[in-house]
C-alpha cells in the first residue's frame, strides 16, 4: 500500500532502479493540478490549439489596432470602388487582403471583427450556461426528492425541445425591432416578478428543510434563507435592468443569440453535474462534513463543487465550440447578429449565393470558423485526457 | 484509435480540406465573353412542348377581379383575355383583345363604347361564348367587398353609379351597360373616357360568367378564386365542376391548352402545349443557375440576382432579354414622423444618397438608369419632366454618388447646426430578408448613417413587407428602403395617383408609402386626372412629378429594366406590361 496521500501520486518518471539505493532521491509527490499541467505540457496538439485560441483572443481584442496596422478599412465601410460594373465582389488584393463582399466591404476586417462576435458569444453564453447548469445540477443532485424531480423534469422539458427550432422561434421573435419584452406597470409588474422569484426561492428552501428531515419552522427560515435571498436579488436585478415599464426585455442582436444559446444549453451540463453530485453526496467526506454540522450551502459549494471542477472545465471547453457553431448557425439563418455587424455565420450565409464567383468570401470566414472550433475541441479533448486519473499519460 | 490519434486525423482532414478549397479556388471559371443587351424580338416558335417557370412565391389570386401582383399577371395574361392588351411587338400601343376594335369615345368624353369579337369561348365547364354582360358583371363584382380589388375605385370610380366604397354583395352599376351581347357601353361622370380607355387593359375587364360565378361570389372572400374559368389560350387544370386542380398554392401551377380557344380570335400564338410554374425556389441564385444551364426552364417571379445577371451577360447572352418595367424603385421615409416631416431633412437625405451603390445591389447599369424622379423612361410625362437628367433646380439630385457637403447644408437649414442629425432614437426600418432587397437595405443604412441617423432594422420576408409593414400605416415604420411601383397602364396617373395622393392613404394595402398628404400635390393630381389623354395631360403629370421631387417625398434610385432569363432551348418573349415571360408567346427551339 502506498503511503502517499489519496490526492497525491507517485511521480512515475522516476526510475524504479533508483529505489533502494542510498543516494535515491525522495519520492516526489504531485498534486492533481501538477499532474494535469505535466500532461498538458506533453501534449503538443493541445498546446498548439491553446496557442491558437490565445492568438485568436488577441486578434479579437486588438482587431481595430490590427486593422489600423495593416491599413485595412473598417469592417462596415462600404465602397463601390472595389466592385465591378455588376456590383460583384473583388478578389484578394493589396487593398483588401481577403477580398471584398458584394457591398465593397473588406472581408479581412470583417473576419477579424467576426472573431470578436464569436468569442464574445462563446465566452458569455458558456459562462452563463455553466453558471445556471452547475447551480441547478448541484441543487437537484444534492437535495434529490421533490427538488430533483421538479428540476429534472424541467431539464427533460428543455431537452425535449428541438433546439434549432426553439432557437429559430425565439430568434425570429426577438431579433426584430425592439426585441422581446414583457410590458407592465413599473411598480406592479416589478413587485410581481420579485414576489414570484421570492416564492420560488422560499419553496426551494422549504423543500431543502424537509429534505433534511425538519419541518419548515419560521425561526429557522431566516437562518436558511440563502436561496430565497439569492432569488430575491435576482428578481430585483431583473426589475432594475428592465427599467420603467418593461418587466423583461431581450434586445435584438447578441443578447438574443446569447439568450437562445443559454436556454438551449444549460440542461446538458445540469444533467452531468446532477449525476456527479448524486454520487459525491454519498461519499465519506460529505458524511463527515455533515456530521461536523456543516450547512447544506457549505457542503455543496465547499466540498462537492471542488470535486466537480474537472468535468466543468472539460464540459466548458467542449461547450465553447458548440456555442460558436450555434451562433454561426443562427446568423446563417438570419436570426442572429443583426446587419451590418460582422459575424462569421452571417458572412458564410451571404457568401453561399456567390461562392462560384467569389470564393474568398466564404473561404476566409469559413476557415476561421473551422479552425476556431477545431482548436477549442482539441483543447477540450486534451483537458479531458489530462484531468482523467485513469489516463495513461504521465 | 487513441484520442491523440483521432486528433491527428482531424488535423489531417483539415489540411486535406484546405487543399481542396485552394484547388477549387484556382479556377475562376470561363473568362468573360463580353456583355451586351440581347435585342428584343418576337421569334417564330415551333408548336408543342412544355416549359417550366421557376418561382419563389405564388400568385396573390387566380381570380382576375382580385389579382394585382406582377407575378399573377404573368399567369393571367396567358390564360385570360381583357378588352385590350399589348402585343410584344409593339408594347407601347394597346390593341384589341376581346374587343373587336378601338373604343368609340363620345364627343363629350363622358361615354365609351366597346364592340366585342364574336366566337370567344370560356373554358370548361362553362363552354359558352363571352358576352358584354360578362364584362359588366366582372367590373361590378370588383366593387364588392367579397372581391377585394386594389384599383377599382381608383381607376374606375368615375363610372356613373360606381360605389365609392366596396359594396356588400355584387350591386349593379348603372353606368355599365351591356347594350347587346357584343356591345358594352360605359358612362362616366366626368369627361375621362380617354383615361378609362387606357385602363381597359387591366384584369378587371376579364369576362366572368355570372350564372357560374354568382354563387361563389356570395362568399367572403369569393370562392371564384378556386373555381376560375378561362378565356385565353391556356387554362389552369380543373375538374368537371370547374374546381382548379392545377393550382397548388405555394407549390405549383399547371396550365394546359384551353380546348375552347379559337386562335383566329387572338393575337397570341400559344406555341406550347402546356407550361408549369414550380414554386418555392427561394434561392434566386440557384434557380438562376438551373435556368441558364438547364433545358426548358424560364424565370418566374422576381429578378435574377446580380451575380446571375453578370453570368448571363458574360456567358449566356442569348438567354437574356430585358423588359422595361415602367416603374421606379425608391426609399420611402415616413413623412408624418419627425424629422422626416421636414422637407430640408428629406432633401439632405436625397443629396447624401449614393444611388449608384444602391443600383449596384441589383446588378448595376444593366438593370436600368439611375432615377431622379417618379416617371420612368417610356411613360407619358417623362420627357416633359426633363428626361434622363435631373433639371438644375434640383441641386440635391445632381450627383448620383451622393454629395455629403450639400446634404449637411440642408441639414443645417433644417435646424441641425452640426449638419448631422442629433436625435438618439433608432428609426424603425423595414427590410426584406433576402437579396437583393437585403443588400439594398444595408446600403441605405450606410447612407442614413452618414447624416447621423441610426436605423433599427426589422428584417421581414418579402411577402409580408407590404401586407404587414410598409402597406400598413399604423405599423409606424420610419423607413421602407425596398419599395417600388410599376405602371398599371400607360399614363402618369397609374404611377403617381396611388402612390403620392393623400386621398389614397388607406389602413391596409396602402401604396402611398411616404404617407405624403400635401394639399398642393393632391390638387395637382386631381387636376391632371381630369384632363383627357394627350399632351396637356402628359404635361400635367410631369408637373406632379416635378412637385414630388421638389418636396423630396422619397428617394428615387433606379428606373428598372427587368432582366428575364431562360434556358438555351427556349425562345423567350417578354410581356412588357407584366415584365415577365409571356407564356402565350414563349416556345421551344
Amino acid at each position: 500500500m502506498s503511503s502517499v496521500a489519496p490526492d497525491q501520486l507517485v511521480d512515475q518518471g522516476v526510475g524504479l532502479g533508483q529505489f533502494g539505493a542510498e543516494s535515491a532521491p525522495a519520492i516526489a509527490a504531485r498534486s492533481p493540478w501538477q499532474l494535469f499541467w505535466r500532461r498538458i505540457r506533453a501534449d503538443n496538439v493541445t498546446l498548439v490549439a491553446a496557442l491558437f485560441i490565445v492568438f485568436l483572443t488577441l486578434v479579437a481584442v486588438f482587431a481595430q489596432q490590427i486593422i489600423d496596422l495593416v491599413g485595412a478599412r473598417p469592417p462596415n465601410a462600404q465602397s463601390t470602388k472595389y466592385l465591378d460594373e455588376f456590383g460583384s465582389a473583388a478578389p484578394p488584393s493589396a487593398d483588401n487582403l481577403f477580398g471584398t463582399d458584394s457591398l465593397g466591404r473588406d472581408v479581412f476586417s470583417r473576419t477579424l471583427y467576426g472573431a470578436r462576435v464569436s468569442l464574445e458569444v462563446a465566452f458569455i453564453s458558456s459562462a452563463l450556461t455553466v453558471l445556471i447548469g452547475v447551480t441547478v445540477g448541484i441543487l437537484a443532485g444534492y437535495y434529490r426528492g421533490v427538488a430533483d424531480t421538479v428540476l429534472s423534469r424541467l431539464m427533460d422539458v428543455m431537452l425535449a425541445f428541438p433546439v434549432l427550432l426553439l432557437a429559430l422561434g425565439l430568434g425570429a421573435a426577438c431579433s426584430f425591432g425592439d426585441g422581446c419584452k414583457i410590458e407592465g406597470t413599473p411598480v406592479g409588474s416589478s413587485l410581481a416578478v420579485i414576489a414570484l422569484v421570492a416564492c420560488a426561492g422560499v419553496g426551494l428552501s422549504a423543500l431543502a428543510a424537509r429534505r433534511r428531515g425538519r419541518r419548515f419552522p419560521a425561526d429557522t427560515l431566516v437562518a436558511r434563507l440563502w436561496i430565497p435571498v439569492l432569488m430575491l436579488c435576482l428578481g430585483l436585478a431583473l426589475a432594475l435592468v428592465a427599467g420603467d415599464s418593461t418587466v423583461f426585455k431581450i434586445s435584438p442582436g447578441l443578447p438574443v443569440v446569447i439568450f437562445v444559446i443559454v436556454i438551449a444549453s444549460w440542461p446538458h451540463i445540469a444533467r452531468v453535474i446532477r449525476g456527479q453530485t448524486l454520487s459525491l453526496r454519498e461519499k465519506e467526506f460529505v458524511e463527515a462534513a455533515r456530521a461536523l454540522g456543516s450547512s447544506d450551502r457549505r457542503i455543496m459549494f465547499r466540498h462537492i463543487l471542488p470535486n466537480l471542477v474537472a468535468p466543468i472545465i472539460v464540459y466548458t471547453t467542449l461547450l465553447i465550440p458548440t456555442t460558436i457553431l450555434f451562433e454561426a448557425a443562427l446568423s446563417f439563418l438570419g436570426v442572429g447578429v443583426q446587419p451590418p455587424t460582422a459575424s462569421w455565420g452571417a458572412m458564410i450565409s451571404e457568401a453561399t449565393e456567390i461562392f462560384d464567383s467569389a470564393w474568398w468570401y466564404m473561404t476566409f470566414p469559413g476557415l476561421a470558423l473551422v479552425l476556431t472550433v477545431l482548436a477549442f475541441n482539441l483543447v477540450g479533448d486534451g483537458m479531458q485526457d489530462a484531468l482523467n486519473p485513469r489516463s495513461s499519460g504521465r | 484509435m487513441s484520442s491523440k490519434g483521432i486528433r491527428f486525423v482531424l488535423l489531417a482532414c483539415l489540411l486535406a480540406m484546405l487543399t481542396f478549397v485552394l484547388a477549387a479556388c484556382g479556377d475562376d471559371g470561363p473568362s468573360p465573353a463580353g456583355g451586351g443587351d440581347a435585342a428584343k424580338t418576337v421569334p417564330e416558335g415551333k408548336k408543342g412542348g412544355s416549359v417550366t417557370a421557376l418561382a419563389a412565391g405564388d400568385v396573390d389570386y387566380m381570380d382576375p377581379g382580385q389579382a394585382y401582383y406582377t407575378f399573377s399577371y404573368q399567369i393571367l395574361y396567358s390564360t385570360q383575355r381583357t378588352l385590350y392588351y399589348f402585343s410584344p411587338e409593339a408594347p407601347d400601343k394597346q390593341i384589341p383583345d376581346i374587343a373587336a376594335g378601338d373604343p368609340e369615345i363620345a364627343g363629350d368624353g363622358k361615354s365609351l363604347t366597346v364592340k366585342l369579337q364574336p366566337g370567344i369561348k370560356y373554358s370548361p365547364p362553362v363552354n359558352r361564348d363571352v358576352t358584354a354582360a360578362d364584362i359588366k358583371y366582372a367590373m361590378e363584382r370588383s366593387f364588392s367587398v367579397n372581391v377585394p380589388n386594389a384599383y377599382a375605385t381608383g381607376y374606375f370610380g368615375d363610372i356613373v353609379g360606381a360605389p365609392s366604397k366596396p359594396t356588400t354583395g355584387v350591386k349593379e352599376i348603372s353606368g355599365i351597360k351591356a347594350v347587346d351581347d357584343l356591345t358594352l357601353q360605359i358612362d362616366l361622370k366626368s369627361p375621362s373616357a380617354g383615361t378609362l380607355a387606357a385602363a381597359l387593359v387591366m384584369p378587371i375587364t376579364v369576362p366572368v360568367p355570372e350564372e357560374y360565378a354568382a354563387d361563389f361570389d356570395k362568399s367572403n372572400p369569393s370562392k371564384y378564386n378556386e373555381n376560375v374559368v378561362f378565356s385565353g389560350p391556356y387554362m389552369v387544370k380543373n375538374n368537371a365542376e370547374g374546381k382548379l386542380t392545377g393550382w397548388k398554392p405555394g407549390k405549383s401551377i399547371s396550365a394546359v391548352r384551353n380546348p375552347n380557344w379559337d386562335a383566329a380570335t387572338d393575337f397570341r400564338p400559344a406555341y406550347l402545349d402546356s407550361w408549369e410554374v414550380q414554386e418555392g425556389n427561394d434561392d434566386a441564385a440557384v434557380a438562376g443557375r438551373r435556368i441558364l444551364q438547364g433545358q426548358g426552364l424560364v424565370q418566374g417571379d422576381g429578378a435574377p440576382p446580380a451575380q446571375i445577371l453578370k453570368q448571363a451577360i458574360q456567358q449566356y447572352k442569348d438567354q437574356l432579354i430585358y423588359s422595361p418595367s415602367g416603374g421606379t424603385r425608391y426609399v420611402a421615409v415616413n413623412t408624418t414622423q419627425k424629422p422626416f416631416d421636414n422637407v430640408d431633412v428629406r432633401k439632405a437625405l436625397i443629396a447624401v444618397f449614393d444611388r449608384t451603390a444602391m443600383r449596384l445591389t441589383r446588378g448595376g447599369a444593366a438593370v436600368g438608369d439611375i432615377a431622379w424622379s417618379f416617371l420612368p423612361p417610356g411613360m407619358p410625362g417623362y420627357e416633359e419632366s426633363g428626361g434622363l437628367k435631373a433639371p438644375a433646380e434640383f441641386d440635391y439630385l445632381q450627383k448620383p454618388e451622393g454629395d455629403l457637403a450639400l446634404a449637411q447644408e440642408y441639414m443645417k437649414k433644417a435646424g441641425y447646426a452640426s449638419g448631422k442629425y442629433d436625435g438618439t432614437e433608432k428609426i424603425l426600418t423595414i427590410a426584406t430578408n433576402a437579396d437583393p432587397g437585403k443588400k439594398s437595405a444595408e446600403v441605405a443604412q450606410a447612407q442614413f448613417e452618414k447624416l447621423g441617423f441610426k436605423l433599427n432594422f426589422r428584417v421581414v420576408p418579402q411577402d409580408t413587407l407590404y401586407t404587414k409593414f410598409c402597406g400598413v400605416p399604423k405599423s409606424d415604420y420610419g423607413v421602407c428602403p425596398n419599395v417600388g411601383f410599376f405602371k398599371d397602364f400607360l399614363d402618369g396617373q397609374s404611377l403617381l395617383d396611388p402612390t403620392f395622393n393623400g386621398k389614397a392613404i388607406i389602413p391596409a394595402s396602402n401604396t402611398n408609402w411616404p404617407l405624403i398628404d400635401d394639399p398642393k400635390i393632391n390638387g395637382l393630381i386631381d387636376a391632371a386626372k381630369a384632363l383627357p389623354l394627350g399632351a396637356e395631360r402628359n404635361q400635367a403629370w410631369a408637373d406632379v412629378n416635378l412637385e414630388l421631387v421638389r418636396q423630396a417625398v422619397a428617394i428615387p434610385w433606379v428606373w428598372d429594366k427587368q432582366p428575364i432569363i431562360s434556358s438555351k432551348n427556349v425562345n423567350m418573349v417578354a410581356d412588357d406590361y407584366s415584365n415577365s415571360p409571356f407564356m402565350a408567346f414563349v416556345s421551344l427551339k
